[in-house]
């Protein structure tokens, strides 16, 4: 039985800006056991990136605002901790790997002392045995020449090495959770191939959680064991991969498969398009923050926000539809 | 109607002067023909010259060496009465729609610019046009008088569609359109880009990284690999016969939003990096790459050739 | 699970109007600016301080029985809030507020009418300062290469000649006045306007809105001025409202000089060159000329940096 190593109950984040609260998070439950790929999907402002980033604590905490919930990362309490008590944790029981690896590495520091720099921190190894862990972790992400390499700054790397560095020096003190925000986004399509390899490897062989966070369905359909759909600061539907990709039920994860051309789309087919934009969360709607762009919208979705329906053991989602009480499709008077 | 040959490349090349006197090869001996009505789908990763291309074919860049011929009748950009004509029937939409309006002038402004400045219509024709061009975009009339930043990205990309077809042009550069968007807006542009296709007889230069977006809206598509193009196909059969080792690589990197097709596909994962435009190996651009390389693959660069009907590859080994 | 009513699953389907709408108000760049600016209060009493200056410098000397020339050779050197005591003048009786100086003529008076020189050149030269160097930075910068070359060395050279031999040569070929004041300043003073445009303009035209105005076959003139130059707008302003203190200091420092406004119309810089000679007996002469100067330079710089704050767009929200 997989160790729990992250437990996010009822989190709500929100930021206070000159036009008022925007509540950015606002009510996400998740779980992450060791060993598996956790991701989470949506679009943008759905907040995803702000849940990973307040798991770390990141955001700046003035405008950010841990309204309510509580944040459990093996064993310590997030959302109480206090700013030393968070510095032990950030880099030693999670780290993050980042989108744009350029601006998330010391330009002016060689790639191999930055990574020596985070192993000092938080393991008790002497400068030598430090060094020798540096070359390690950078073997391990296939960095050829790994010696060379560290003596290196981060701008004679290209885009997909830079990435690697950059899950080396997270992995360097073997963190129980690794979020990696949308880190493949901004790199060709061989070189993700490559990166996303490289982490389905290191999944197996050390055991680390992942939390990946990314808008790319074919991404995650490759990698991840489970997914979490977000919308709107809330998640919609949680289960594993094949429940989200084969047996989905909230309307937004229908829609957003569908607005994928497949392989076998007959090409002047128009895609099945969400028309409409996110609502904007500095006034969030009463009821289902996906209403006004879902064709089954009913009367109580537009008054009331849906509670979350299991629908086999891991498998959630929060829809009205899946309410005990609705009516078939008929009697509702839908099309 | 659809063979007749809209827009051709004719051993177009594209340098640019960087420091230390040394030249960017960024396009290099390109022959391409773009059908009027067609969508030419254009793929490859960065620094393989699409976007420069595109520019070129439509009038941002001047080309360096070889002909970009429109309708029949060769373009002299260097005139400015020629480029002025040529703009009002070659248009570019661009790929970030944050940086490409002008943040400092309303909507309605940014899309009757166009007509502005070619002299079309009078004041108040041309601010029916406005209405009328952000409702065929799905937008609202009013949003003629907001500000880009009051909108959503796929609501600026949409402004950016509009101001594209304001003058009315017949072939339209798709830079990149949708790459900085979400999703499911992805689905909603590209579903406007069709029908504005179907309705107005356009034809396209779609240029993508994403092959299945590029696969479902392409008739062909031209891979291209550092400046040249490797393969030209119609989509079917690119997919169905994929010739040359680097249009193998890409179409398999590819992540299939399909959980069983992943765990079954065969990945073919090239070493190495995408090299850097400056410095082309000699031969065979992908040479250094390529899993098939040979001794000739190193010395002389292969030629596009038809390897089968409608079909064509630059490789030796074809 | 709690019962709910058949009648609540009624369906609705997608609300067209609602999915495109925008919730905020719309702000414009500069709406959001003002009201970031309204906000920062020291901004606004220096807007107050130069708003109260310039309606004094405007007004006052219409409304002062004495007038600026006039002389009283019986009353020199009066302090402050001395009583008139000419019987010829239509002062008479009045009280001199800011005293008299060595000839007997008001300073109040004096003050205020030098205020409207001193401000008069300073915006005078700023609004020159401005259209020139937009224009100037403006081709610059957008057409780069050689164009751009030749423009910026032309520029070095202009500037490397000291600007007080500039103002010699001119006033030996023009009348000594405002006129030529303005003049010899906006030889030289353009320059920094010009420098930071072009800067500006550089950066600004790898923006793809401006690929796209090329693309759409906008002249060059059209790209400078409509979509250029109003986004340099911002930076633009902040430096013409530190320009402005800059000129009232150079106009003071000519005058103080002797090169300035010839007697008797003065400037607050020639009014501190005659308080000056007085200064050991009669300080108020120099000091009430150096404190609005001071207050003038000050409220402008003050006014700059706050604008400066509310137009950069990194410090929203």
């Amino acid at each position: 039985m997989a160790e729990r190593v992250l437990t996010i109950e009822g989190l709500r984040v929100s930021f206070d800006t000159y036009a008022g609260e925007v509540q950015a998070v606002r009510g996400v439950t998740l779980h992450v056991d060791e060993g598996e790929v956790l991701a989470i999907v949506g679009e943008s402002g759905c907040g995803k990136s702000v849940t990973a980033q307040t798991i770390m604590k990141l955001n700046p905490m003035p405008p950010a605002r841990i309204v309510d919930g509580s944040i459990n990362l093996a064993g310590h309490d997030i959302v109480h901790a206090s700013d030393k008590e968070m510095q032990k944790i950030r880099g030693n029981e999670v780290a993050m790997i980042f989108q744009d690896p350029m601006t998330c590495m010391n330009p002016t520091t060689q790639v191999g002392k930055q990574i020596v720099e985070s192993i000092k921190l938080h393991r008790h190894l002497s400068s030598a045995e430090a060094k020798a862990e540096a070359i390690r972790c950078l073997e391990q992400v296939r960095i050829p020449n790994p010696e060379e390499r560290a003596k290196q700054y981060p701008h004679e790397f290209s885009g997909g090495m830079r990435q690697r560095a950059m899950i080396a020096m997270a992995l360097s003190c073997n963190p129980k959770l690794l979020i990696a925000d949308e880190p493949t986004t901004a790199l060709d399509v061989t070189i993700q191939a490559q990166i996303m390899e490289l982490l389905a490897e290191l999944k197996d062989k050390i055991n680390t959680a992942i939390i990946l966070i990314t808008h790319d369905l074919g991404v995650v359909a490759g990698i991840a064991d489970r997914v979490a759909v977000m919308y709107a600061g809330k998640v919609v539907e949680t289960g594993t991969t094949d429940e989200i990709f084969y047996e989905h039920k909230h309307p937004y994860t229908e829609a957003l498969l569908r607005s994928l051309p497949s392989t076998d789309q007959g090409k002047h087919e128009p895609l099945m398009s969400i028309p409409g934009t996110p609502p904007d969360l500095l006034a969030p709607p009463k009821g289902c923050g996906f209403a006004a762009r879902c064709r089954h919208c009913m009367q109580i979705c537009k008054e009331e926000q849906p509670p979350e329906f299991e629908l086999n053991a891991g498998h959630k989602a929060s829809c009205w539809l899946l309410h005990p009480d609705c009516p078939s499709a008929e009697e509702r008077g839908a099309k | 109607m659809k063979n007749e040959v809209l827009v051709q490349a004719q051993d177009l090349c594209k340098y640019f002067k960087i420091g230390g006197g040394r030249m960017l090869h960024a396009v290099e001996d390109v022959n391409l023909e773009i059908h009027r009505g067609e969508t030419l789908g254009l793929v490859g990763e960065s620094g393989c010259g699409k976007s420069t291309l595109g520019r070129t074919l439509m009038g941002i860049y001047k080309p360096t060496k070889g002909k970009l011929i429109y309708d029949g009748k060769e373009v002299d950009l260097t005139r400015k009465k020629e480029r002025f004509a040529f703009a009002k029937k070659a248009q570019i939409i661009f790929q970030d729609p944050y940086a490409s309006l002008d943040p400092r002038m309303t909507v309605g402004s940014i899309i009757a610019e166009g007509m502005e400045i070619h002299g079309m219509y009078d004041e108040k024709r041309r601010r029916e046009r406005v209405a009328e061009l952000l409702d065929i975009v799905g937008l609202n009339r009013e949003h003629a008088n907001r500000f880009p930043h009051e909108f959503s990205g796929g609501q600026r990309q949409r402004i950016g569609i509009a101001r594209a077809l304001a003058i009315e042009p017949e072939f339209i550069v798709c830079d990149e359109p949708i790459s900085a968007l979400d999703v499911s807006i992805q689905a909603q542009v590209m579903n406007l880009l069709h029908e504005l296709q179907e309705k107005m007889g356009l034809t396209y230069l779609f240029i993508a990284h994403d092959l299945n977006i590029v696969k479902y809206i392409s008739d062909r598509i031209a891979v291209m690999y550092l400046g040249s193009v490797v393969e030209l196909a119609t989509s079917d059969e690119l997919y169905a016969n994929t010739l040359h080792p680097y249009s193998k690589a890409l179409l398999s990197a590819v992540p299939i939003p399909d959980p069983h097709k992943e765990a079954q596909k065969h990945r073919q994962i090239i070493d190495g990096d995408v090299p850097s435009p400056i410095n082309k190996p000699k031969g065979c651009a992908f040479s250094s790459r390529c899993p098939l390389a040979c001794d000739k693959c190193r010395e002389a660069a292969p030629q596009l050739r038809e390897a089968a009907p409608g079909h064509f590859v630059a490789c030796h080994l074809v | 699970m709690e019962h709910i009513d058949k009648s609540r699953f009624a369906h609705v389907g997608e609300s067209a109007h609602d999915r495109e709408a925008i919730a905020r108000p719309s702000l414009t760049f500069t709406q959001d600016a003002m009201r970031r600016l309204s906000k920062n209060k020291v901004a606004i009493v220096c807007v107050v301080l130069i708003v109260l200056l310039s309606l004094m410098s405007a007004f006052a000397p219409m409304f002062s029985p004495f007038d600026y020339r006039e002389q009283h050779y019986g009353h020199t050197n009066a302090p402050m809030f001395s009583v008139c005591d000419d019987e010829s003048s239509e002062g008479y009786g009045h009280m001199h507020l800011f005293g008299t100086d060595t000839l007997g003529r008001d300073l109040y008076t004096r003050i205020w009418m030098g205020g409207r020189v001193s401000l008069i050149i300073a915006v005078t030269t700023a609004i020159v300062d401005l259209i020139v160097g937009c224009i100037y930075g403006g081709i610059s910068g957008y057409f780069g290469g050689t164009l751009d070359i030749i423009m910026m060395r032309l520029l070095e050279i202009i500037n490397g000649i000291p600007y007080l031999i500039i103002v010699i040569l001119l006033m030996m070929v023009l009348e000594p006045g405002m006129m030529t004041i303005i003049i010899a300043y906006s030889t030289v003073g353009w320059i920094p306007m010009a420098r930071l445009v072009r800067g500006q303009v550089v950066a600004l035209k790898q923006q793809e809105y401006i690929a796209a105005a090329e693309a759409m076959g906008a002249s060059p003139a059209r790209i400078i001025a409509k979509h250029l130059l109003p986004n340099t707008l911002s930076v633009v302003i902040v430096r013409v409202t530190l320009a402005i203190p800059n000129a009232i200091f150079s106009e003071a420092y000519l005058s103080y000089i002797g090169l300035g406004i010839p007697l008797p119309k003065c400037s607050w810089g020639s009014l501190a060159q005659l308080g000056i000679q007085n200064f050991r007996m009669y300080p108020w002469q120099l000091l009430i000329p150096a404190i609005c100067i001071s207050l003038t330079m000050l409220a402008f710089n003050m006014f700059g940096d706050g604008l400066r704050d509310a137009f950069d767009p990194k410090l929203r929200r």
